[in-house]
């Protein structure tokens, strides 16, 4: 097999020779190095190569190929190769009539530029679809380059028939002949170049204020503004309601404190809860209860958004969980029953939650657990720490669910942990997840060392994210025999 | 012209949940899909997309509209049946009182008011089908073979789209050739219906409403530009597009990028579809949980003349399994190619996708772009008795 052309020598850039009809016919050292793949990509098409998660990396790559006229294309893609997926950058050029070259470089390697670019690229997405404000970038020449779903809501532009544009006919496109006349103080500010400035439009019934911020490069000067949209109609009701909510808050914190620190542990069991909210009050809510037969029940929720509105949603979860638990019932068919409780119920407040029950049969020596769209139970014994399945739907989005059941042997077992996501999903400055396996590695040390496990869990997350703020409701549930069992 | 409307009166085939007029298929697509879908083939490089359109629409519409005639039109009658034919289908106002000197406007276009509800910055002539049409028509009318082309559009800022007749007679593009299929769908019984949503109700409500060019020639509906395009118009151009990238070595490439239009168009056309004032007084006072938004969308499309789907698995804001009986893409496949070695219906793939992601996921059309993935498990083309699609969060 040929291994032509050589690549770059000290740089991790990959060669794939391609036929003229993208099939690859050579694979280089250094691609075989730096990503792992050989022979076996021979004869393969390039795409074939994409992962199929990578759904937006694939339609880039087509729409290019098809429309290839010369040049280069460069992208990122998620590439399968030697059996593993790699984030990698490609840049594909034609060589000839008969033969294209794509170097493939690494891009998962956190000190490389793609990465810091993808990287640099979610953040910024994740700051404008996450903003009240609408959001809108345009160039020197008035031109969009980029908006967010807030500002095309606010701004609703309509052809002469009423038709909404799409979001995609506003990139690319002049903003000011969409405008109407009573947006001509902004224009004029566009057109001057104004360096920061705020303007009030009163249009439909709304008052819109408009902020100017533009953006410099040394060399260049101008070259794009920033304008940030907000509704004020919109937000003096939304301070009249706050004022509302803001009592009512206080009031619902002190009704879920009592609520959810009502908790004695059963009779041979130790459990150990800790809870942070995100906010004043918190979307998690968990039960632990001692069934008539000595069961032990142990349940956890996490309903969908932060704030009041889950907050709401737990004391329902909450309420209508007690109404069903002691039903008699095992862990699926109670988590079945609940949803029934509460799609029925609640059809109107969208009550959309992820949850688990956990059964400790009364001898201790078994649990059988079903969960609906959460994180699987994690249960530590002798041999180490293991999360145990998961899977099933959210609960609250539909009746006649029924979830995944699962029992298992827990002889000898130290502890078992019940979390929710905002746990895993703690980021730290660089956007990186705490994930699961710093998760069981601070739960692994804390069995080893006999230390509480919800405090190492918690001392080991707050010293990986840092200063980063917690963007969810995190909670762990913790029981463990309180001597250990006799084998 | 309105004492002739009634030759272009909609019959609805219930059986094969298709829209007929003037005795052809015709198939209820927006400006997004259309626009799209013109994009990806006119911008692919080393084919010319722009003949593939034209000769599709002069091959299907020149039988289109001379099943519009009737023996003993006058020639005057049989332009104006050709222009009220354009004008009823959505396609824009053609003004056909020059044509004897060969020179035909449009005052309104669905292409031009369709690129611009959706794209940016297009300067070349839009209008392609209508190059197309013209010829078909004018086969149709008078039995010449002549071509139009475009050589104003409104989407550059003229007044109004002008197509002139090229001098003199050309070869003519082959009639299109089906083989007669016997197939027939399985039937809606054989399918769970939804808890809350009638689709029958409706399917029929939709079957009523007016859905044909207004005094423009244009259909602005439910948010969007609508227009009736045959069947066969979308199958051939698909095809022809995929095999001749085929030919490249592009052909998945291509199919992709028709799933992606299409899931596209579906993210646009069903969110304005649920923001339309048609959606809150029919579909809104049956939803009762969440996935019922999806199950409405599901019953809308089925009065889209695209043949007719049903969910069969569905967990909310993960999977979507939903099986198509009838669609338009695998019946026509069959009549114009046989059967297939594989799956063939891109179209309802891409927008099994796009449903998904308007129900369940965030932010702009963009991001919610992608992020569920489908396939197409199973084919009428290969065999199957209906089309299946698989969606997953991708
Ligand atoms: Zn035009
Ligand atoms: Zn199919």
């Amino acid at each position: 097999m040929t291994t032509e052309p050589t690549a770059y020598p000290g740089l991790p850039i990959g060669v794939l020779t391609l036929d003229d009809r993208f099939v690859i016919t050579a694979v280089d050292a250094v691609f075989r190095a730096e990503l792992g793949g050989g022979d076996e990509l021979v004869g393969q098409p390039l795409d074939a190569l994409i992962s199929d998660r990578d759904h937006r990396g694939a339609v880039a790559l087509a729409s290019r190929l098809t429309q290839y006229r010369g040049g280069i294309i460069d992208l990122s893609l998620v590439l399968v190769v030697g059996g593993s997926e790699r984030f990698v950058r490609m840049r594909l050029v034609a060589r000839s009539a008969w033969q294209y070259l794509a170097y493939v470089e690494p891009g998962d390697q956190e000190e490389s530029l793609t990465y810091e670019l993808a990287l640099a690229r979610q953040r910024w997405a994740g700051v404008m679809q996450r903003s009240d404000e609408g959001i809108v970038l345009v160039d020197h020449e008035g031109t969009i380059l980029q908006h967010n779903l807030r500002f095309f809501e606010l701004m609703r532009f309509r052809t002469a028939h009423g038709v909404s544009l799409t979001e995609s006919a506003l990139d690319g496109r002049a903003l000011g002949p969409l405008l109407p006349r009573a947006f001509d103080e902004l224009q004029e500010r566009l057109r001057r170049g104004d360096e920061d400035f705020v303007v009030r439009v009163e249009t439909k019934g709304r008052t819109l204020e408009l902020e100017g911020r533009s953006l410099r490069l040394p060399l260049r000067g101008r070259i794009e503004t920033l304008l940030l949209v907000r509704d004020l109609s919109e937000q003096r009701q939304i301070a009249e309601r706050d004022a509302i909510i803001q009592a009512d808050l206080d009031q619902a914190a002190d009704f879920q404190r009592a609520l959810l620190s009502r908790m004695r542990s059963p009779r041979g069991l130790e459990v150990d809860v800790s809870y942070r909210p995100l906010q004043r009050v918190g979307g998690d809510v968990y039960d632990v209860t001692v069934l008539a037969d000595g069961t032990v029940r142990l349940f956890i929720a996490d309903a969908t958004g932060h704030g009041v509105t889950a907050a709401l949603s737990t004391m329902l979860i909450k309420s209508e969980y007690d109404a069903v638990k002691e039903g008699g019932e095992g862990p699926a068919a109670t988590l079945a029953a609940l949803n029934e409780r509460v799609t029925r119920t609640y059809l109107k407040l969208a009550v959309l939650f992820t949850a688990s029950i956990v059964d400790i049969a009364p001898d201790r020596s078994l649990v059988r657990y079903a969960c609906g769209g959460h994180p699987g139970p994690m249960l530590v014994t002798e041999t180490g720490v293991v999360e145990l399945s998961e899977g099933g739907g959210f609960l609250g989005a539909q009746a006649g669910q029924r979830y995944p059941e699962w029992s298992t042997a827990i002889h000898g077992w130290r502890s078992i942990i019940l979390i929710t996501d905002g746990l895993v999903e703690a980021r730290n400055a660089a956007g990186a997840q705490f994930g699961e396996e710093r998760l069981l590695a601070a739960i692994g040390e804390a069995d080893r060392r006999g230390r509480r496990i919800n405090a190492n869990v918690l001392s080991r997350l707050d010293a990986y994210v840092d200063t980063q703020a917690q963007t969810d409701d995190i909670t762990l549930l913790t029981v463990r025999p309180t001597q250990m069992e006799d084998s | 012209m309105t004492e002739l409307r009634h030759r272009f009166a909609l019959h609805f085939d219930w059986v094969k949940h298709r829209r007929v007029i003037a005795g052809r298929e015709v198939i209820l697509h927006c400006h997004h899909y259309n626009s799209r879908i013109q994009h990806t083939l006119e911008s692919a490089a080393g084919i010319d997309g722009k003949r593939i359109i034209r000769e599709a629409a002069e091959s299907v519409f020149a039988e289109h509209v001379l099943n519009a005639l009737e023996a003993g039109d006058a020639t005057d009658t049989r332009w104006a049946l050709a222009a009220g034919l354009y004008a009823h289908l959505g396609f824009g106002a053609l003004d056909v009182r020059g044509v004897a000197t060969g020179r035909v406007t449009a005052a309104s276009s669905h292409f031009v008011e369709g690129w611009n509800a959706g794209f940016a910055g297009r300067t070349e002539p839009v209008c392609t089908l209508t190059e197309g049409y013209l010829a078909g028509a004018h086969l149709a009318v008078t039995g010449e073979t002549v071509a139009y082309r475009e050589t104003a559009c409104r989407i550059s800022g003229a007044a109004a789209c002008v197509f002139e007749r090229a001098a003199g007679p050309r070869a003519a593009i082959p009639p299109v050739a089906r083989a007669l299929i016997a197939f027939s769908p399985r039937p809606a019984a054989a399918f769970p219906a939804p808890a809350h949503i009638d689709g029958d109700k409706i399917v029929s409500a939709l079957v009523a409403m007016p859905i044909h060019g207004d005094a423009e020639g244009l259909i602005p509906a439910f948010g969007v530009y609508l227009a009736s395009t045959p069947a066969d118009f979308y199958n051939l151009v698909c095809i022809r597009f995929i095999e001749e990238m085929a030919a490249k070595g592009l052909a998945r490439n291509a199919q992709r990028l028709l799933v992606s239009d299409a899931e596209t168009c579906a993210l646009n056309t069903f969110r304005g579809i649920m923001s339309s004032p048609e959606w809150d007084a029919l579909v809104a006072p049956m939803l009762v949980e969440s996935a019922d938004s999806l199950y409405g969308v599901v019953a809308v499309s089925n009065a889209l003349g695209w043949g007719n789907w049903y969910v069969t698995q569905h967990t909310p804001g993960a999977t979507l399994r939903i099986e198509s009986v009838n669609g338009y893409e695998a019946a026509g496949y069959r009549e114009l190619r046989g059967t297939a070695a594989a799956p063939q219906c891109f179209m309802l793939r891409g927008v099994a996708a796009g449903m998904m992601g308007l129900v369940y996921g965030t932010g702009t059309m963009a991001d919610r772009f992608g992020t569920f993935a489908s396939s197409e498990a199973a084919c009428i083309c290969t065999g199957a008795e209906s089309c299946r699609f698989e969606v997953r969060r991708a």
